[in-house]
């Protein structure tokens, strides 16, 4: 389970049809921006979420390029309006073809 | 940092945006260009104007590891007046890009804003050595 | 900030903390949480689970509560149902005495102790990711109730090594733990305030680390700051030290998981 890509997701509770709301997303990544030596001395190689795509129903909500200087376990927070049910989809993108995707639906009364 | 509150620009900041992308080598090439430099290439000969963004960042930190940050831009996030993309530009660090987001029509303005303006908010953790040095002007379009 | 102001009377609290860790009501409390020396953005960072990146393994820990494990394939919800119930002021009393092996225990001791007995499962290493999780995960039932080591005589031998370890001078810089954090909490360290070291929010995110570790992890970080040998991995000496603060800390409240620089 350790190895696992962990990553929380909050939406608020009671959405309402067009009422913005704030979406957070914290990535439990550790976000090796290649610079730092180990205990060793020798260089811990790069290893980065570089991509962050939040959609509704297919529609681009944000994009976001993260970039080195971005910290470990990369949070995030955003406004969404929605004025219907829908699927909210998360997906981050890194290197050595770091893939991670989650789904959230969301039913605004 | 900036962003583009102007639907006719969208176009033209689009392209030059994937220019850059495009472009830009893989390396740190970036760190040998100056803050402005970096927002003069980003923003494709168009003025930059000051004003709209606000930038929350604690003047000192226990740590540079984690620096929560907080970016607020002042627009009503309708169909005429939409921030279309937010960037963070550093200034000590390696490399002088923190973070690009871009928008969609679903991404929306804070509810729960003051009656002063409803401003889309994002909040990111850069690394070390990141806008507190950099920061002290905001930029826009 | 708030820490300068009340560094005159840290000095004097240097004396007090004994009495303190015997009667919470005798004079004023001077102790303050390291969350008090944090500026209000890393504050936020604790106070908001929705920002708290230990949540990362908390969750973690709520699955593996869940989880069967061992040759007994139990989980720990099978015995102990749910958490919130169960472990609600658990965390607040250790370190404990183990009657069984005879020996005190803090709260990942009795989880490793839980795996072995009861689930029939190995034991993880130390800092292991899973052990930290559900560790957190427990504590967090805790959050907010004062700290209430047992009153336990058992524990006195612990707690005196401990106490002795806290003013001992270790390392090449040849510091013991009660000059920086008794007699200078709320000066400055390079740059950062020193606080007053209740470790009340273990296991915790320090952003030193950007990730989650145990009590012993950070006792280990002081050590090789005063260049000192640190002790080995299964030392008894961790405990001690960890039974004395849990004393000196006696009535503050349980923070786990905290953010700490």
């Amino acid at each position: 389970m350790a190895e696992r890509t962990r990553s929380l997701i909050h939406l608020p509770q009671g959405l309402l049809k067009g009422q913005p709301f704030e979406v957070r997303v914290t990535l439990g990544h550790p976000m090796e921006n290649g610079l730092r030596p180990d205990g060793f001395g020798n260089v811990v190689p790069r290893s980065l979420v570089t991509h962050f795509e939040c959609k509704l129903d297919e529609q681009k909500v944000c994009a976001v390029e993260l970039y080195p200087a971005i910290a470990a376990n990369p949070y995030l927070s955003f406004w969404v309006r929605a004025d219907a049910p829908g699927m909210l989809v998360f997906e981050w993108l890194g290197d050595r073809g770091f893939v991670h995707r989650e789904t959230r639906a969301i039913a605004p009364a | 940092m900036s962003a583009l509150p102007s639907l006719g620009r969208r176009p033209l900041l689009l392209a030059a945006g994937l220019l850059c992308l495009q472009t830009r080598p893989a390396s740190a090439v970036s760190a040998t260009l100056s803050l402005q430099q970096m927002v003069d290439r980003w923003a494709e000969g168009q003025p930059v104007r000051e004003g709209k963004i606000s930038l929350e960042i604690a003047e000192l930190v226990e740590n540079g590891n984690a620096v929560p940050i907080t970016v607020r831009v002042d627009s009503a996030m309708n169909a005429t007046d939409r921030v279309q993309e937010i960037i963070v530009f550093n200034e000590r660090n390696p490399q002088r890009d923190v973070l690009r987001a871009s928008f969609g029509l679903p991404a929306a303005a804070p509810s729960s804003q003051p009656a002063s303006g409803s401003r889309p908010r994002s909040s990111w953790w850069p690394w070390p050595g990141s806008p507190t040095a950099a920061s002290g002007r905001t930029v826009s379009t | 900030m708030s820490a300068k102001t009340c560094c005159a009377a840290l000095l004097l609290a240097a004396a007090l903390v004994p009495a303190l860790a015997a009667s919470r009501t005798d004079a004023a409390d001077l102790r303050r949480s390291g969350l008090d020396f944090m500026t209000p953005a890393l504050q936020a960072l604790q106070r908001d689970d929705r920002l708290n990146p230990a949540m990362l393994w908390v969750q973690d820990g709520a699955a593996l509560w869940r989880t069967p494990a061992g040759t007994a394939a139990t989980s720990c919800a099978d015995c102990h149902g749910e958490a919130r119930q169960s472990m609600a002021g658990v965390a607040a009393h250790y370190p404990a005495w183990d009657a069984i092996s005879g020996q005190p225990i803090n709260l990942a001791g009795r989880i490793q102790r839980c795996r072995q007995r009861h689930q029939q499962a190995s034991t993880w290493p130390n800092e292991h990711a899973d052990l930290l999780a559900l560790d957190a995960y427990v504590a967090m039932q805790s959050r907010g109730l004062p700290l209430a080591p047992p009153d336990d005589a058992r524990l006195a031998p612990l707690r005196a090594q401990g106490q002795a370890l806290w003013q001992q001078r270790l390392g090449q810089l040849n510091l013991a733990c009660q000059h920086c954090h008794d007699q200078r909490a709320g000066q400055r360290l390079g740059g950062a305030a020193i606080p007053q070291g209740h470790a009340t929010g273990y296991p915790a995110y320090r952003l030193e680390w950007q990730g989650l570790g145990s009590l012993q992890r950070r006792l280990r970080g002081c050590l090789v700051g005063v260049r000192a040998q640190p002790f080995t991995s299964d030392a008894p000496e961790w405990l001690a030290l960890e039974a004395y603060l849990a004393l000196r800390a006696k009535g503050m409240a349980v923070e786990t998981p905290a953010v700490r620089p």
